[in-house]
């Protein structure tokens, strides 16, 4: 899965992006939160567990585990391997819809998917043909592109190995709203502040009365000190909840316990577009994450 | 989001936070650092100063403005070019300190235009060391409380360190006293003539270039004793303003007389017309003089000691009335068929003034202007040593001023600001600030070289170069050769004037030198006794 990079002009548009939507308090979006490190242990023990069964030949078993984790972490690949197991089964309709979900989905192993592109348009033809061929009693056919005997794999067919994919529900962007709303709200203030206070030493500087030009001066300072508290509180809130929006979703690269890599989900802002194809229709999904 | 977004995120705003907090907490609103940067920022507004960095509006020109005793007024630069040598923090900061309003302007408006002139000559070259000098002019309304007044703005908001002024005595003891002696501010007078200022315990911060007045009273013993030999003088008035010029020459005149001069004097002392609480009215005065004529007293002589209210004066409800010299013949010639003759008037340089011709040839008989009267008229007054560069100052002046002949007290204003202004060429240019202790301490560089060098434009730059050299100079001024005595007095020459009629018709005074420094020691004067033209009284009295 390749890293998303950033550039310096992404960061300004996000950067202007972000100063030019204030006063946001908060998102739309209920918080969820992000699958912890103790998930990532789960969804390992139960994608082993899930292979373990599919190389025993125990295909119901082996889908059981691999929707649990699916469960807990929205992984493309899993739903691949889902597909896969039912295949084995011989359970077409199942297969097919496994593979136009599995496809459906952004991210996923390319090579995963070009697989399953073919296995799809490969049970789908064995489907038509089998609605065309009437099905004698007692025969044990079913349409199958590619099956799979229990404990066996054709040759040339790997077994493919769980990746960690993109996650689709993102946690909730109120804290950095929160402060990037507050902090253009300082600086906005601060800068009025700033102009009462030039207004007050220009009046300061045509004043010749004693009294009256140290009072112009009080308000000189008291406009000035103002402006620079709130400028700087709102220019440091500004910039941290700025680099906590860009920040947020940095991928790192982590090795599984079984050796299969397991990674974070890159950073979703970004454009993606998805083919999918399915019983009914096929088209593509554009997607936008921010 | 990671635990290493989340540090470098806090460690950001943190940091972004300090580094604004180091941005300084006030705002620099300093205006100015002298009355110059003020006088830039608010141009044309002479009563704003420098206070703690801030152009404010002088406390001293406040309460004046609350307190009509106290007012201050003066005059900013009315040409641009002035204007901007004021502006300038670079330049030289003097004043002038004299009666240009009210009542005695005629004797401060010559002498404050003779001081611009001098001004004038010195930034025309340039100034001293490339310093000009800005000035800044104001009014003493020949008024203790508003010259003092005035004086506290100049000294401890504007910041002068030299001023030429005050005109009158009175007015100049009591600056001198309460505010520029202990400031250390150097004044020269160009008219305050009172000998008290001589022994004044001044640091050497008070001089002048009016001789003083233990002179003119010399000269107006001598003139009474002159006439009791050859006219037959026994009985004097003197009547005499009562402040430090009316009271000091009056005293020197009564000295220098002695006991046995063999003449009766009697003394008069009038309110002070220039202090508003004492409450001068010329009416009351005259009447108290006049009243001396009866056969009891019947002086035969009036020596009036005062300024402008010898002629005209200001009553008691503000208006302008005849002076003391008219109002009095009036009264006399009310009740001179019963008591007395015509007297003769010896009047201080207060009378030897235009105004006085005019009313002389104006007023009618009825007002105190009997036909003899003119011929009655005379008096003393400060005269010229020299005449050399006193002519070549006096065209400069007609030309500089629109006046239409040299006015009193002119040459000695202009003689004044020269000397303030050469004092600057002795100042170490390596100090950034001095003060009037600084400047005088040059005086005896400007007094004590053996050539007179002629005063004027031209010679500006060699004189500061010679000064800067270490070299003595000595001044030929327009009123003469300026050195002091030991207790920083000029000599004096004194004129003897009286009336005559004018070619043209009216009155106008003519004078002849009377009294003058000996050349060899200037401490000892000479006379000549043919100055005075009278060589009788017009009506001898038998002595009683």
């Amino acid at each position: 899965m390749k890293e998303r990079k950033w550039t310096m002009g992404r960061f300004v548009v996000a950067l202007a992006y972000a100063i030019a939507v204030f006063g946001l308090s908060s998102a739309v979006a209920k918080p969820v939160a992000a699958p912890t490190d103790e998930d990532f242990a789960k969804v390992e023990a139960l994608y082993a567990e899930g292979i373990s069964y599919y190389k025993a030949g125990a295909y119901d078993q082996a889908i059981e585990r691999f929707k649990s984790a699916f469960r807990i972490y929205q992984e493309p690949n899993l739903m691949y391997n889902i597909a896969r197991c039912y295949e084995a089964l011989g359970d077409v309709e199942q297969a097919i819809g496994g593979y136009s979900d599995f496809l459906s989905l952004p991210e996923g192993n390319p090579d995963a998917r070009q697989k399953a592109t073919e296995k799809l348009k490969a049970l789908m033809r064995a489907r038509e043909q089998a609605r065309a061929v009437p099905i004698s009693p007692g025969s044990n056919q079913t349409p199958s592109a590619d099956t799979t005997q229990p404990g066996t794999t054709r040759p040339g067919q790997s077994v493919v190995t769980v990746e960690a994919g993109p996650s689709v529900r993102h946690a909730s962007r109120w804290p950095e709203w929160t402060l990037i709303g507050a902090g253009a709200a300082s600086v906005v203030l601060g800068g009025v502040f700033v102009y009462l206070k030039d207004q007050a030493v220009d009046d300061f500087h045509a004043e010749t009365d004693s009294q009256k030009k140290q009072d112009q001066k009080d308000a000189v300072n008291q406009f000035h000190a103002s402006s620079i508290a709130l400028l700087s509180i709102g220019g440091a809130a500004l910039i941290s909840g700025g680099l906590m929006f860009l920040l947020r979703d940095v991928r790192i690269s982590k090795p599984a316990p079984n050796g299969a890599s397991l990674q974070r989900p890159p950073s979703s802002l970004q454009w993606q577009i998805s083919p999918w194809l399915s019983r009914q229709a096929a088209g593509g999904a554009v997607r936008w994450e921010f | 989001m990671s635990a290493f977004c989340r540090r470098m995120t806090r460690l950001t705003a943190i940091a972004l936070f300090l580094g604004v907090g180091w941005l300084p907490a006030c705002v620099d609103l300093r205006e100015c650092d002298c009355y110059q940067d003020c006088q830039k920022r608010f141009g044309g507004m002479w009563s704003v100063v420098c206070k703690d960095g801030s152009c404010v509006k002088s406390d001293v020109v406040k309460l004046g403005e609350s307190d009509e005793t106290q007012k201050v007024n003066c005059l900013a630069p009315d040409q641009d070019e002035d204007k901007a040598v004021l502006q300038d923090s670079h330049n030289y900061l003097v004043a002038t300190l004299l009666p240009v309003g009210g009542t005695f302007d005629w004797l401060g408006k010559p002498m404050q235009a003779a001081a611009e002139l001098a001004i004038e000559e010195f930034n025309r070259v340039g100034g001293i060391d490339g310093r000009k000098f800005g000035l800044l002019r104001c009014d003493t309304a020949g008024d203790v409380k508003r010259g003092t007044a005035a004086a506290r703005f100049l000294v401890e908001d504007v910041g002068v360190k030299a001023i030429v002024g005050p005109a009158f005595s009175g007015v100049a003891l009591n600056v001198a006293q309460n505010v520029t002696i202990p400031n250390g501010v150097l004044t020269i007078s160009p008219s305050a003539s009172s000998p008290a200022i001589t022994d004044l315990a001044d640091n050497d911060l008070v001089w002048r270039t009016v001789p003083s007045d233990a002179l003119q009273g010399k000269a107006m013993a001598a003139l009474l004793r002159s006439l009791t030999q050859t006219a037959g003088l026994q009985r004097v008035l003197i009547a005499f303003k009562g402040d430090a010029y009316g009271r000091g020459l009056s005293g020197v005149l009564k000295d220098e007389l002695g006991a046995d001069s063999g003449i009766t004097l009697e003394e008069l002392e009038y309110a002070d017309p220039g202090d508003a609480t004492q409450g001068f009215d010329p009416t009351q005065v005259a009447a108290e003089i006049a009243g001396k004529q009866d056969p009891a007293h019947d002086p035969q002589m009036v020596v009036l000691i005062g300024t402008s209210e010898v002629y005209e004066a200001t009553d008691t409800t503000g208006n302008t009335v005849n002076g003391l010299i008219f109002q009095t013949e009036k009264q006399w010639s009310n009740t001179l068929a019963t008591h007395s003759a015509p007297i003769l008037w010896v009047v201080s340089e207060g009378g030897k003034n235009d105004r006085l011709m005019e009313m002389l040839d104006a007023l009618p008989a009825a007002e105190g202007n009997p036909a003899d009267l003119a011929g009655r008229l005379f008096g003393t007054a400060p005269g010229s040593l020299e005449a050399k560069n006193r002519s070549s100052f006096e065209q400069r002046f007609i030309a500089f001023s629109g006046y239409q002949k040299l006015e009193v007290y002119a040459p000695e204003a202009y003689d004044a600001m020269y000397l303030i202004g050469y004092l600057h060429a002795t100042l170490d240019s390596s100090s950034g600030t001095y003060s009037g202790v600084d400047l005088v301490a040059g005086m005896p560089s400007l007094t004590s070289g053996t050539v007179p060098i002629d005063i004027g434009a031209p010679q500006i730059s060699s004189v500061a170069e010679k000064l800067h050299a270490g070299q003595s100079i000595l001044i030929a001024g327009a009123s003469g050769v300026l050195h002091f005595d030991a207790k920083g007095d000029p000599p004096g020459a004194i004129d003897f004037y009286w009336v005559i009629q004018a070619p043209e018709g009216g009155f106008t005074y003519q004078s002849k030198l009377f009294m003058w420094p000996d050349e060899d020691d200037p401490q000892l004067y000479q006379q000549d006794p043919t100055a005075i033209p009278v060589t009788e009284l017009p009506h001898p009295y038998p002595a009683n």
